[in-house]
């Protein structure tokens, strides 16, 4: 494609069947960002939210691990004879 | 990633080549097919890391059903209300009612680590720094040395993670060191000592009388033993006196005597392989964190531990875990019952019968005072009733 001098008399007299494949470039463009963007939501975006849920899961489920495990230990002291103070 | 696309700037009534608009598209066109390959591989490692969580959480959830059915066992011959401080699911300051405590009076819950202390007013750190913007940095005139305790010659390969990770304060990085044996060879347990040199030069004193540690990876690293070392003194003490080992990699938070200590050797075990890829079995020790503190206390923290029960006859026993100390001094309670239709509370004493109205919600209020050289560290709570 021949350069072209966009000033405002190349594009009103010479211009509109330039600024016509411009416009379909940069449409194309929006277009694919728009596929990005679709991609982003419908992947990503869940994957994310899904990893940020369990990972809040693990946090709670670690916690009553820890929990239940001190009361096991407890208890099991209890079973051996141990005094309460 | 770095973006291919520069703006430009045109100006006003000003020219510009068709072959710069084409340049420009073809940026983008590279920008766009740049930025989907990335969002496939992200997606593949998104995918890998939310399967590696969902895998942690169904082991979590059978360990968690394997441990209750064992304490449902226990329990047959025990009644007991137990609670730790890992949320505050049982806990408050009496919000809203006319028996709430004051602000300045209240104790002071470190959630992490299961831990009730007085208030406390002060916390100089004594193993990194605070810069300007309060970012915290490790000081360069610090020293660790990682040593091998106990991990077994056979070893098939060593892999180690940086072990300023463990003093950096960020809890999103850690240092570990993995051990990887065949499947065959029969390792009960590895043991790694973490030796850590205070910075001397950078602070003023050395006191410290708080060490805070958070262990690495999850459920597969304990802490067996602490040691620590003063300035005037050449060997290692442990604190031995205190309740150290935890399982699980439990989070610790140990308040001791104040003291100039100069150095501290953590020592970490595991006797959990994690499968390792073909036929090899893992051993992992290490620390997300480990912070030293100065702290000072208010004298008093007081705070109510809630138990909801389908009514009992009375209250046997009262055990308080302290983990820093051997003895409850410091340490004061009174029971109380909740009438759940007009709110008032009447005090329990032990061993006596629970009148019907105040017997389904028991409140425990402990008083904690720092009057003693240490201030007593209340890691649970559990009532022995029929």
């Amino acid at each position: 494609m021949d350069d072209i001098n966009l000033t405002r008399r190349n594009m009103r007299y010479m211009g509109q069947i330039e600024s016509k494949k411009y416009n379909d470039l940069f449409n194309e463009a929006g277009s694919n960002l728009n596929k990005i963007v679709r991609y982003y939501k419908n992947n990503l975006m869940d994957l994310s939210e899904d990893i940020e849920e369990e990972t809040s899961k693990k946090e709670e489920l670690k916690k009553k691990l820890y929990s239940l495990n001190n009361k096991r230990t407890l208890l099991e002291e209890y079973q051996g004879g141990v005094i309460l103070e | 990633m770095k973006s291919k696309y520069t703006p430009r700037n045109v100006k006003k009534f000003g020219r510009m080549k068709s072959s710069e608009f084409n340049e420009m598209n073809k940026e983008l066109s590279y920008e766009f097919y740049e930025l989907r390959s990335r969002m496939l591989e992200n997606e593949t490692i998104f995918s890998n890391i939310l399967n590696q969580i969902r895998n942690e959480n169904v082991y979590l959830e059978n360990k968690i059903a394997d441990i209750e059915n064992s304490i449902e066992n226990l329990e047959k011959n025990n009644s007991i209300l137990y609670t730790d401080f890992y949320d505050d699911g049982h806990l408050h300051f009496g919000e809203g009612r006319h028996w709430e405590i004051d602000e300045q009076d209240r104790a002071e819950v470190f959630y992490n680590y299961s831990a009730v202390l007085p208030k406390m007013h002060t916390k100089i750190p004594k193993n990194y720094l605070y810069k300007a913007n309060n970012e915290a940095f490790v000081p360069e005139d610090i020293n660790i040395e990682v040593t091998n305790r106990n991990v077994h010659d056979e070893v098939l390969e060593v892999n180690e993670s940086d072990p300023v990770h463990a003093i950096d304060q960020n809890l999103n990085t850690a240092w570990y060191k993995e051990y990887i044996y065949d499947e065959d060879k029969n390792i009960e347990k590895i043991e790694v000592d973490y030796e850590l040199d205070l910075p001397q030069t950078v602070f003023t004193n050395m006191h410290s009388n708080c060490i805070m540690i958070n262990t690495y990876p999850d459920f597969a690293c304990d802490i067996e033993d602490i040691k620590y070392k003063t300035i005037t003194s050449s060997d290692y003490k442990s604190f031995n006196d205190y309740k150290i080992k935890t399982d699980a990699s439990n989070n610790k938070l140990l308040i001791f005597e104040e003291m100039d200590v100069s150095s501290f050797i953590i020592t970490l075990s595991s006797d959990q392989p994690i499968s390792a890829e073909g036929q090899k079995q893992k051993f992992t020790v290490g620390t997300k964190n480990i912070a030293v503190y100065n702290m000072r206390f208010h004298e008093q923290g007081n705070l109510f531990v809630e138990f909801n029960t389908e009514g009992i006859e009375q209250i046997n026993d009262v055990d308080i875990g302290i983990s820093n100390k051997l003895e409850t001094e410091g340490v004061e309670y009174t029971i109380y019952g909740i009438n759940n239709q007009t709110g008032e509370r009447n005090e329990i004493k032990q061993n006596e019968y629970i009148s019907t109205n105040f017997n389904n919600d028991i409140v425990v209020e402990l008083e904690i005072t720092d009057s003693d050289i240490i201030p007593p560290v209340i890691s649970y709570i559990a009532l022995d009733y029929s």
